[in-house]
């Protein structure tokens, strides 16, 4: 199977244009730009973009945030990521248990979003090198 | 130097205060040992996201340090706690490490 074919995949594009939409604020109908739930999705856009990769190299995909960050560290092609994972990781469960609203910024969606972008970027292109 | 195969919470917990000491923009380290990973929460105060990203260098160094545990760490800005505060993103019955 392809990477691109992985339903994974798939899902992690959905969810980034999902933040981009967010991030662009195209839900007038709040009063606030959804910033937070930049963060939260674009996560998810890694998360399941990591998930595919490690489950089609790997044969089984990591069953809890501790198992990934060990395959990211392990795997070559994956390595370089892990402070970008880790960094939307607690982004986001601040953003879903313990924030206000008000304390993911543009500048914090941003990032979140140009992390998850260039995650899946880079797992497309390493898929394509080997 | 790598330690032994199988670190306690509170080994690792330790060895990541030995990073941390004397750093102005760390204030609290708390580790659970759940089935399978080691978790870890390290409460912070980051003047810049550059500074924050910086900090999950820290998840390399462990995973490296300790190469046969599941790790997880966690690493929250003491300003995004909102009013429940330390509270309600580290588990009660974690293990506080003095930094």
């Amino acid at each position: 199977m392809e990477f691109d074919d992985h339903r994974d995949a798939a899902a992690a594009d959905r969810n980034l244009t999902i933040a981009r939409y967010l991030l662009e604020n195209r839900l007038d109908r709040l009063g606030s730009p959804a910033y937070e739930w930049v963060v939260i999705v674009s996560f998810y856009s890694a998360v399941r973009c990591i998930n595919a990769w490690i489950q089609l190299k790997h044969d089984r995909p990591p069953v809890n945030h501790g198992e990934r960050f060990r395959a990211i560290l392990n795997d070559p092609a994956l390595q370089e990521l892990l402070e970008q994972d880790s960094l939307l990781r607690s982004w986001s469960e601040q953003a879903r248990y313990t924030s206000p609203a008000s304390a993911f910024s543009f500048d914090h969606a941003s990032m979140a979003l140009q992390f998850a972008q260039s995650i899946r970027d880079h797992v497309r292109s390493t898929d394509e090198s080997v | 130097m790598t330690v032994a195969r199988t670190a306690t919470a509170e080994q690792v917990g330790k060895y990541l205060a030995s990073l941390l000491r004397g750093r102005q923009d760390v204030s609290e380290l708390h580790v659970l040992q759940s089935s399978g990973v080691i978790e870890l929460w390290l409460i912070v105060s980051p003047g810049s996201i550059g500074a924050e990203f910086e900090l999950h260098s820290m998840q390399r160094r462990l995973l490296q340090q300790f190469p046969e545990q599941s790790i997880d760490l966690r690493i929250h800005d003491v300003s995004r706690l909102g009013i429940s505060g330390v509270s309600a993103s580290v588990p009660h019955n974690a293990i506080q490490i003095e930094i």
